[in-house]
């Protein structure tokens, strides 16, 4: 019975042994693998619209395991056709910008860019300007949030943004797609010593708080310069926020008349008393439109290995990148500015 | 009685060949003349019974009974069930099965007769033959396609830490690819993971993965026989595109109680089986757990205690097998038989600190846990002596739950607290009747259907604070579907040398007000060209009315089966295939055959999209009316008795898909695809006490999404006019990767390396007196191959970009203890 029971216990050390070699023997192990050279492509990354000098920019593909930077092509040879012809011999004007001076493009027009660069494979990409469609109508807002304080309430703060209901009618019978944005004044200020009254900040709970403070500045010069506030919109059309606007299409709005509601917080125009802000709306080719949804969810899931890898559209044939082509139309508003978001100061 | 001489079956070809002689008369007459002739000619008495182990009771699915004064013959069933219908007089009958001495009988037939045969395991072949298919039955099979899998070759080969698994055998099939390492998920001629149907007892099982799929939840202690059919699909099976596992469980042995039971590494099995009262009520119980949180419990604990925290985390798996089999009479009998299956992967963390004279306390529960229920209730009855029926009461549930919670106490009072719970599941209830109506030797007719009411919980999400007041719930409706399909099909021979199979399925779905049914026609066909050599062909449509949601190629648990929808409706798939048999020596067979298929409305996840995103309704993140063809050419070489047993298999096959949102539209290679699929598996018995096993594989590298290159967006800011000469090296952080965009030739354009493996084992088997005892030795991946499990971009040591290959399971010796009594 004893002799059992040893077996049975040395049976068990055995095994809990065996468990441990295993476990030692069979972690995981991480080895480097080479990845074949791809071929260089050229790549052109460039929109075409009516009112403004064509601008295209031609790079190259760097392998992705090259820690050098990816580089500008300057000796390409860009060809812009209207229609099949030939309307334009783009030159090098630095940072990769090929440009046609003294050409601009028409609305409902095709156009193909032709790129060549010694050692590539020529490329080709061909797009056209749609139709503008027009802001009918613009309402705005302003509306208040209040925004948790951090763990004492009294840094508990209501913060106030402009909502705007812009209204467009959707041309029937064709894809249309969208890229909205704004545009407004902006200003910073340089100061010298005086006493004034100045919104400071603190960020604490998650968020960034501001207060006013006494101190000791005087202005020097208020800098100027343009600003795009971000805007954010849980409208059912929107397709993808992207970094140079909202996107959507009119696959929910075919052939309607709509209003599209957005809006952005105040303190993106922190300015003085008002601040002008132009809403515009670029009626997009399908091209442009393609490459900045799969872009900004390339962009998005890059680091989530988890996620499906997001191939990014391009129409540029043998190469990579994309042309796409808008019109654009604007809209202007005044908008009056709660004083709370006054520049970083007010004079008492 | 008079005496007999039994031929061999080279006289059993000859008789076939004398009628060939009908071979050139026209194709109608033939027909004709098959159904009518047996009722016409004289007076005919039908033999009738059941084909079962003499040792066990257990029924000998696929037993062939053949009569040579007439030369009809016919096979049991998957219950073991045979009738045949033979001229009165004369009877010269033979009972054969792989691996039990032939049962014969010479007797006169005068009426009809209710029979059960009984045989014995043959004690001159014991056990070097193990298979239930002779070389010679797989020539003269009309069902093409179709694979079956011994359990004791199962047992034999060399296995990953030793534990011997149904699936990784069946991995080892050529036109069946595996998945991920180690894992057992299998592929069937470029068909994706949800489109295999595993039947359990004619049970559906819709998780059949332990450990992230690494072990299968089938024990094969429990299994009796397992059926692979990867095309040519018979009119009763249906639901799903790509194959059916059809595994059948032991009926428990009739006569006395026998044992087996076994220790390896990871697990331990124990499985017993008897008579509860002798040759009328039988049961067979099997169980299976691992060990390795048992084991490493005291470590975890040392090392939470070390870092201050009181709390335990593990993991293991469960399964039970259990099964009732009683017979009321020779016409009737009933089965119970139930599965249980659980995963549990848990992390328990208490932490308990003072500050400023407060006493507060954190008590962390997460973990998730998995697993199957299924059950199945069973009726057998027989009427007269020409038709059996099946009827059965099936129920099947997988539950997936993933949790985390948090309780916080301050001063021994309740202060805060959450609870967060994903959950996704289906459960089914169903019925179903089949039916074995065998009127004629020459037709064997089979009909029947089968209704399952499905319940989806696809995902569910709650989040609950314990001061109530945080209650939200996503997703949270679960989805009802009624499945059913009716078939009929009909087995028969015309003349001497050919056989068909022809059906068909008709099967519908209700799912919200939605209505979605097809008729799939099927057709399997076997032409002899000569004794020893047949061509076939096949033909079938499938449809498909749930689909799985998954982004990896391992069986993880959070893979969600969803409902075709209104949205989403339902796959289906054509499916050609033509081949030959080849019956060499009566110890060698070779298969070749080629197929193609094209499936339709296949989802797949969009680009950028997560298995895992809160608060995502599935429908929302897919691209379906995907496109699907997959074709290629599989060829078999196997050899099923003697001392060296084994096959070698090769598979070369393409499978592309095309969404209209995937890849610009373009095709692009299946996930599954693999051009060059090898298998060999050798076995070979040294003697009555050892035996040694090796197993090769080879496949071609994954299809995977990987970028090749990167590129600026438009407007990027290129800085200083920099060029190949004055490189100026990014660093790991500079933001500019961030902007830049990756560049891809297409999706799953890049191949992985190729993979390749080889096992070795060896069994030590001794005979006690009670029973026989077997050492087991293996080594998995012998020549410590470093197989790609996935690929990624990192660093190396000096800072340079790296495509990296992380990979697991190198060199990894096994050991078990195994008993049987």
């Amino acid at each position: 019975m004893s002799r059992k029971t040893n077996t049975g216990m040395n049976l068990l050390k055995g095994l809990i042994f065996f468990t441990l070699f295993v476990a030692y023997t069979g972690c995981e192990s991480v080895l480097f693998i080479e990845l074949e050279e791809s071929d260089k492509l050229i790549v052109v990354n460039g929109t075409i619209t009516n009112d403004s000098v064509v601008a295209i920019q031609v790079s190259r593909t760097r392998h992705i395991l090259d820690n050098a930077p990816v580089l500008p092509l300057e000796q390409a040879q860009v060809r812009l056709l209207e229609g099949g012809s030939l309307v334009a011999e783009l030159s090098y004007t630095g940072n990769g910008y090929y440009r046609a001076q003294d050409f601009i493009p028409g609305i409902g027009k095709t156009y193909t860019i032709e790129v060549e660069n010694a050692g590539y494979s020529p490329v080709t990409a061909f797009t056209q300007i749609p139709e503008t469609v027009r802001i009918e109508k613009l309402d705005t807002t302003t509306l208040e949030v209040e925004q948790q304080g951090g763990y004492d309430s009294y840094y508990g703060y209501s913060q106030q943004y402009l909502q705007f209901d812009l209204t467009l009618m959707d041309p029937p019978g064709q894809d249309n797609y969208y890229l909205l944005y704004a545009e407004a004044d902006r200003s910073w200020t340089e100061y010298r010593d005086t006493t004034v009254k100045v919104v400071d900040s603190l960020y604490y709970g998650g968020q960034w708080n501001y207060f006013l403070v006494d101190s000791s500045y005087t202005i020097y010069d208020i800098h100027r310069y343009t600003y795009y506030p971000s805007i954010s919109s849980s409208d059912i059309v929107v397709e993808a926020m992207t970094s140079h606007g909202v996107l959507f299409s009119d696959q929910l709005i075919e052939g309607k008349s709509y209003s599209f509601r957005g809006q952005f917080y105040y303190d993106q125009l922190t300015a003085a008393d008002s601040a002008v802000v132009d809403f515009r709306l670029q009626s997009i080719s399908e091209s442009y439109y393609k490459y900045l949804k799969s872009r900004q969810s390339h962009y998005d899931t890059k680091e989530n290995y988890l996620a499906v890898p997001v191939i990014v559209y391009s129409n540029v044939e043998e190469g990579t990148g994309f042309f796409g082509g808008y019109s654009m139309d604007e809209y202007t508003i005044t908008t009056f500015i709660p004083e709370y978001y006054w520049d970083h100061y007010y004079f008492e | 009685m008079k005496k007999v001489t039994f031929l061999s079956y080279r006289f059993y070809y000859l008789h076939d060949t004398e009628d060939s002689s009908m071979k050139s008369k026209p194709f109608i007459l033939l027909l004709l003349f098959t159904l009518i002739s047996s009722g016409v000619w004289g007076q005919h008495y039908t033999l009738s019974g059941y084909v079962q182990d003499g040792s066990s009771g257990e029924k000998l699915i696929a037993a062939t009974v053949y009569d040579y004064h007439s030369g009809k013959g016919t096979s049991a069933n998957e219950y073991g069930f045979y009738s045949l219908t033979l001229p009165a007089g004369e009877v010269y009958l033979q009972v054969s099965y792989v691996g039990y001495a032939p049962y014969r009988d010479t007797f006169k037939l005068g009426a009809n007769l209710n029979m059960n045969l009984t045989l014995v395991p043959s004690l001159t072949l014991d056990e070097v033959v193990v298979t239930t298919h002779r070389p010679q039955d797989v020539v003269e099979d009309v069902q093409m396609s179709s694979i079956q899998i011994p359990i004791k070759e199962i047992k034999s080969i060399p296995m990953f830490m030793g534990e011997a698994d149904v699936i990784k055998t069946i991995q080892l099939m050529p036109g069946v690819q595996s998945g991920t390492e180690g894992t057992s998920g299998i592929y069937v001629r470029g068909g994706g993971p949800d489109q295999n149907l595993f039947l359990l007892d004619g049970v559906p099982i819709y998780n059949a993965n332990h450990l992230f799929g690494f072990f299968s939840v089938f024990n094969p202690d429990a299994i009796s026989n397992i059926t692979l059919t990867k095309g040519g699909f018979p009119a009763h099976y249906g639901g799903r595109l790509s194959s059916v596992v059809d595994i059948r469980l032991k009926e428990g042995n009739m006569k006395e109680i026998h044992g087996a039971g076994s220790i390896g590494l990871i697990a331990s099995k124990l499985t017993l089986e008897g008579p509860i009262i002798k040759d009328k009520t039988s049961f067979i119980i099997s169980g299976r757990r691992t060990y390795f949180d048992v084991l490493a419990r005291p470590i975890i604990k040392q090392i939470n205690k070390s870092n201050g925290i009181e709390g335990m985390s593990g993991y293991y798996f469960y399964d039970l097998n259990a099964k009732i089999n009683h017979k009321f009479s020779e016409k009737d009998r009933i089965y119970l038989s139930a599965y249980h299956g659980r995963d549990r992967l848990y992390i328990d963390n208490e932490e308990q600190w003072i500050d400023n004279d407060t006493s507060y306390q954190t008590t962390m529960e997460s973990g998730l846990y998995w697993g199957n229920l299924t059950s199945a209730l069973r009726w057998n009855h027989v009427y007269g002596s020409k038709l059996f029926s099946n009827v059965s009461l099936v129920y099947s549930n997988y539950k997936f739950d993933t949790f985390d919670e948090t309780k916080t106490l301050v001063n021994g009072k309740h202060d805060l607290g959450y609870s967060y719970h994903y959950v996704s599941g289906i459960e089914d209830w169903g019925a179903m009747a089949d039916y074995d109506y065998r009127p004629l030797p020459a037709h064997t007719v089979r009909f029947g259907g089968k209704y399952l009411y499905h319940t989806f919980t696809p995902g569910i999400e709650t989040l609950e604070s314990t001061d109530d007041t945080l209650s939200a719930e996503f997703n949270a409706d679960p989805v009802y579907a009624h499945e059913y399909y009716v078939y009929a099909e009909d087995n028969f021979q015309l003349g001497s040398r050919i056989r068909a199979n022809i059906g068909l399925h008709y099967s519908g779905f209700f799912v919200n007000n939605e209505f979605y049914h097809s008729l799939q026609p099927r057709f399997s066909g076997r032409l002899l060209l000569t004794p020893r050599f047949s061509f076939k062909a096949a033909f079938s449509r499938m449809d498909q009315y749930i689909h799985l949601l998954t982004n990896a190629t391992i069986g993880l648990p959070t893979d969600i089966w969803v409902p075709a929808t209104e949205k989403t409706p339902p796959q289906s798939s054509y499916q050609t295939a033509a081949g030959v048999a080849y019956n060499l020596n009566d110890n060698w067979y070779f298969t070749l055959e080629g197929f193609y298929k094209t499936m339709n409305h296949l989802i797949d996840y969009s680009e950028g999209s997560s298995f895992f995103e809160y608060g995502v309704n599935w429908e929302d993140k897919i691209e379906r009316d995907g496109k699907g063809l997959s074709y290629g050419l599989e060829v078999l070489a196997r050899r099923d008795m003697g001392r060296l047993r084994g096959w070698v298999g090769y598979t070369l096959s393409k499978v592309e898909v095309q969404f209209a949102n995937l890849n610009n539209g373009d095709p692009y290679p299946y996930t599954y695809d693999r051009r060059h699929d090898v298998s060999i598996v050798l076995m070979f018995k040294l003697n009555d006490h050892f035996d040694v096993s090796a197993t090769w594989v080879y496949g071609t590298g994954k299809a995977r999404t990987l970028a090749v290159s990167r590129y600026a967006p438009d407007h990027y800011d290129f800085g200083n006019p920099w060029d190949d000469y004055n490189r100026i090296y990014l660093s790991p952080y500079d933001t500019r990767y961030d902007q830049e965009v990756e560049y891809f030739k297409g999706k799953n354009a890049y191949r992985e390396p190729a993979y390749h493996r080889l096992d070795v084992g060896m069994n030590w088997h001794k005979q006690r007196d009670w029973g026989t005892t077997t050492w087991s030795l293996g080594l998995y991946n012998a020549y410590n191959r470093q197989n790609p499990f996935y690929l990624f971009f990192g660093y190396d040591n000096y800072g340079n970009r790296a495509l990296k290959q992380m990979s697991i399971f190198m060199l990894i010796p096994s050991i078990s203890y195994a008993v049987e009594f």
